[in-house]
């Protein structure tokens, strides 16, 4: 995946590579230490945890691997906690 | 009703081809806007002057209309520049635009803070023909009403309120615009941009917003639309207008003044267009007076253009005055932890102790949005204008359980780089598309309304089609004493067709309560039960109690 101006996607270990890394581990370590039993469904979390893949290996094939396992990931935590709503909104009879 | 719309449009249009960009999508938020505000100008004069009437309204916007029909001025209006847009989009376009006008025909005011102090205002002036100083029995019916503006332009034709949730249709169309406008802006394809348009018009609290009578979605599309004036360059006479159209709407709107400065900080190096001064000034002084109106009157009413924040009267509303750290950190830890999660509520316009972001913005938009704002520099000055916004509010607000719908303009953010992230990654299309499926499925009948309540209203004709009666054995009284402070819903006394005469009281010792009754002849009284005459009423039997909060003399 190349950026908007079609340049391929930068070196992820340039100074600014390195504080979004930073960020992202400090966002993710706190997100472990407060919440370490329900981190399957600690969105802050996982989105760290892929930022950090998207910032080490940009645009390859695990970057893409990891986009989509994240998005699918994020969509199952959600609809298990509004499919149910919806369900009920709609009075559907399942 | 039809033609003054037409006037109101082809009106817009003369005066958007005079300080326009000649560019399609920043022009129609333009278009959008300056009918608003065109719209807004017309029932403040007409209310002020006493001739809020359908005859004293639209005669001079059907004059306009023809006028302007005849010099051809519906050639010009730039919605005939969009190109075309694909069969996929121009069909999901299509679909969520025809289920919101069944919305607005199915749908009656139905969210407690609208019947309780935005609408009951509505009510008074249609009915009185008239913008009094009577605007409800609740403290916070004196708050900006520049969104009620509208939507007393699309109640005073039919004296009727059957279509009073178009005003929020023609602010979710604004606020759509102006996500397809910013995506343009960051270089975007129209369709890309036509897609980010439908990405953010689809989150379920805005679009719930649309038809609920509220100001929190009308708030969001004017926000974005600053973004879009500042982010083109247009001039900052127009910055000033929009800015007073939003703060008239609602004060929340001035909480995202830092992300506009910063806006336009990044966007300085890029040259301004420039346009006809006066034309510029006259559309700058519509907005301060739209928009100022209701602080003078308050400062004229009551002392403080803010009351009744910042008052006494105003201390046990449950809203803060001047930023708090605390609420900063408590509403990021709220997000954090569970509210873009959205499983604490079904979607609603409110959507409490949830975000009603949808799944869209929280399975594919904030990946996207990390990973374009990395390479694109057009979102990255997006993202951090709407990143301050977002924090100014969010340090602004109390963490109270509606707090999400003051920052309904974020998913703007993520619909623009999904946009632009799935038009070069495949599989996020799919999972947008998907998710973008549900949402649709998701906002068919709002949580706080209920299905088994619409297909109830809908079996009733058009003319009686409302939420009452408040209570089962309502009195049938043509005319009701309603006690200020208090009026809970009294919107709904109203009735659809505003055929009831509510009388506010403002007395609170008892005697001076009956006496007015009697001077008035009036039978029944609206009141909260917990009142102290009421309560004194009640023990010396001076009154009875009929259903609810319905009182009557013995």
């Amino acid at each position: 995946v190349n950026g908007s101006d079609g340049r391929p996607a930068p070196a992820p270990l340039s100074n600014a590579g390195w504080i979004e890394a930073a960020v992202a581990a400090c966002l993710l370590a706190t997100r472990i230490a407060l919440h370490p039993g329900a981190l399957w469904k600690d969105w802050v979390a996982i989105v760290c945890a892929w930022w950090l893949v998207a910032i080490f290996a940009p645009g390859g094939r695990t970057w893409k691997a990891a986009t989509v396992l994240v998005m699918l990931w994020l969509l199952g935590v959600y609809l298990v906690g509004q499919i149910p709503l919806i369900v009920d909104t709609l009075r559907f009879q399942l | 009703m039809l033609l003054a719309n037409g006037g109101a449009l082809l009106a817009s249009s003369w005066i958007l081809r005079r300080i326009g960009t000649g560019r399609a999508a920043p022009d129609l938020v333009l278009l959008l806007t300056l009918r608003y505000t065109l719209i807004a100008v017309s029932v403040l004069v007409a209310g002020l002057g006493g001739f809020l009437t359908p005859a004293g309204l639209g005669f001079p916007l059907a004059l306009a209309f023809v006028v302007l029909l005849a010099l051809g001025e519906h050639r010009r209006l730039p919605v005939r520049r969009i190109p075309r847009l694909g069969p996929l989009l121009a069909g999901g376009f299509a679909f969520v635009v025809a289920r919101m006008l069944l919305q607005v025909w199915c749908f009656a005011p139905y969210v407690g803070d609208a019947l309780s102090y935005h609408l009951p205002k509505v009510a008074e002036w249609v009915q009185q023909g008239r913008i009094s100083s009577v605007t409800g029995a609740d403290l916070r019916s004196t708050f900006p009403a520049g969104f009620e503006l509208l939507e007393i332009w699309w109640t005073v034709f039919l004296h009727h309120d059957v279509l009073i949730e178009m005003a929020g249709v023609e602010f979710w169309l604004l606020g759509a615009a102006a996500v397809h406008a910013l995506a343009r802006w960051t270089g975007l394809s129209a369709r890309s941009s036509a897609f980010a348009a439908l990405i953010y018009g689809l989150t379920p609290t805005f679009a719930f917003q649309a038809t609920a009578c509220l100001n929190d979605g009308a708030v969001a599309a004017l926000v974005l639309s600053t973004c879009v004036l500042i982010a083109f360059r247009l001039s900052p006479f127009l910055w000033v207008w929009i800015a007073a159209l939003g703060t008239g709407v609602k004060p929340t709107y001035l909480f995202a003044l830092p992300g506009f400065a910063v806006l336009a900080w990044l966007c300085r190096s890029a040259p301004s267009l420039p346009g006809p001064r006066r034309i510029l000034l006259a559309v700058a002084a519509a907005g301060l007076a739209v928009g100022g109106f209701w602080y003078a009157r308050n400062l004229a009413l009551h002392g403080n253009p803010l009351y009744p924040m910042a008052s006494a009267d105003g201390r046990h509303l449950n809203q803060q005055v001047g930023p708090r750290l605390g609420s900063l950190l408590e509403n990021l830890r709220r997000i954090a932890d569970d509210h873009l999660l959205d499983s604490q509520a079904p979607y609603g316009p409110m959507t409490k102790y949830a975000s009603g972001w949808g799944p869209v913005p929280f399975a594919a938009g904030l990946l996207a949005a990390l990973w374009v704002v990395r390479f694109d520099r057009g979102t990255r000055i997006l993202a951090l204008s709407i990143i301050v916004s977002t924090l100014c509010i969010l340090a602004l607000v109390v963490p109270d359980s509606w707090f999400m719908r003051f920052i309904l303009f974020f998913p703007a953010l993520t619909a623009v780089a999904l946009a632009r992230f799935s038009a070069s990654f495949r599989p996020a299309w799919w999972v947008a598309g998907f998710a973008l499926a549900l949402q649709f499925l998701g906002t068919f009948v709002p949580d706080d309304f209920g299905i088994d309540q619409v297909s109830e209203i809908v079996r009733e004709p058009w003319r009686e089609r409302g939420l009452g009666p408040l209570v089962p054995g309502e009195p049938d009284d043509a005319r009701v004493a309603c006690l200020v402070p208090g009026g809970r819903k009294e919107y709904l006394l109203y009735r659809p067709d505003f055929s009831r005469r509510v009388e506010y009281l403002r007395e609170h010792d008892l005697g001076r309560i009956e006496s007015a009754m009697e001077s008035q002849g009036l039978r029944v009284l609206y009141a909260p039960s917990n009142h102290p005459a009421i309560i004194q009423a009640m023990q010396e039997r001076r009154l009875k109690s009929l259903t609810g909060r319905f009182f009557a003399k013995p």
